[in-house]
């Protein structure tokens, strides 16, 4: 006599209920979890992208204004920023196209850039020394403030 | 007894209609989900690779430009299309010159423009870095300064 043996009804291929409604949350909320995750973590990279870039065009635009500084060392004749009780604080440049080759001067106020995304501003302060000069340069954007400062000197032009 | 078991009824109902039509539409909702974030982070990572070379190439083109006009003694713009070249002399009368090229790489394209100032050159670029997937920018205006003699 042959004997066959009756499948266990709780065994894997016979088992014919489908899902519980528990195991169906379970899946799709790890689901769920893991695309949390994942898009988390683009966006995270897409904002580190561009606040590294952000910080590149602050350093170049802070690193401009010493530089419009050391061309009015040299190029004002006698240079403005020499006189005696010269101060310059919260203080902007713009370039003056009147004359050629163009040259850069100094106005109050910030300047914004890109849309105001960047402020940015020089002051410039006595030293107690009429021929040397303090520049301090600044340039915020979003909740970080970068400073430079230089010191000017005057070569008697 | 042999044909009892055989022959024992199994579940034949299958899925129906409306079952079948929610789990494709759940499959396809998921399917379209998933890659849609994969190609995002493809590309984002393709964006990271660009603004990384974009940097380098802003930096290297910007040291250069520097160290070079600190040491120049005059300035020449040459207008070249598109966008300018500048022709550099220094004290001892030798030239050197800077234009787009100082930027360019196999993916990196780029536009400088000079604008002499005074005792400053006002430099503007337009670099770009182009994928298969995508293609960053940067533009940027910036003034380097001679070095006072």
């Amino acid at each position: 006599m042959i004997h066959f043996c009756k499948p266990k009804k709780s065994s894997f291929f016979s088992n014919n209920k489908g899902f519980s409604i528990i195991e169906a949350i379970v899946g799709i909320t790890l689901a769920a979890l893991l695309l949390v995750a994942f898009t988390s973590l683009i966006t995270q990279t897409i904002k580190i992208n561009q606040a590294n870039m952000s910080k590149l065009k602050a350093t170049m635009y802070l690193q401009e204004l010493i530089e419009i500084a050391k061309d009015m060392e040299q190029s004002a004749t006698p240079t403005i920023i020499f006189n005696t009780g010269y101060f310059c604080d919260t203080c902007h440049p713009e370039v003056d196209n009147s004359v050629s080759p163009p040259k850069w001067e100094l106005f109050p106020g910030t300047e914004p850039l890109e849309n105001n995304l960047f402020t940015r501003w020089i002051t410039i302060e006595d030293t107690g020394n009429d021929d040397i000069k303090m520049a301090t340069a600044k340039i915020s954007w979003k909740d970080t403030t970068s400073t430079l400062e230089t010191y000017l000197y005057y070569y008697g032009q | 007894m042999v044909s009892k078991i055989f022959l024992k009824k199994k579940n034949e109902q299958g899925f129906t209609l409306m079952e079948t039509i929610v789990a494709l539409g759940i499959g396809l909702l998921a399917t379209t989900m998933i890659f849609y974030i994969f190609t995002l982070g493809l590309q984002n990572i393709e964006e990271i690779k660009n603004t990384q070379a974009l940097n380098s190439s802003a930096i290297f083109f910007l040291d250069r430009a520097t160290y070079l006009i600190k040491q120049g003694k005059s300035f020449e713009v040459l207008p070249t299309s598109p966008g300018d070249t500048l022709i550099i002399t220094f004290p001892n009368d030798s030239t050197t010159s800077i234009d787009k090229s100082d930027f360019e790489t196999d993916n990196i394209s780029a536009t400088t423009t000079f604008k002499k100032m005074q005792k400053s050159i006002q430099i503007n670029f337009i670099i770009q870095a182009t994928t298969t997937s995508a293609t960053t920018t940067i533009s940027a205006t910036t003034t380097i300064a001679q070095r006072a003699i």
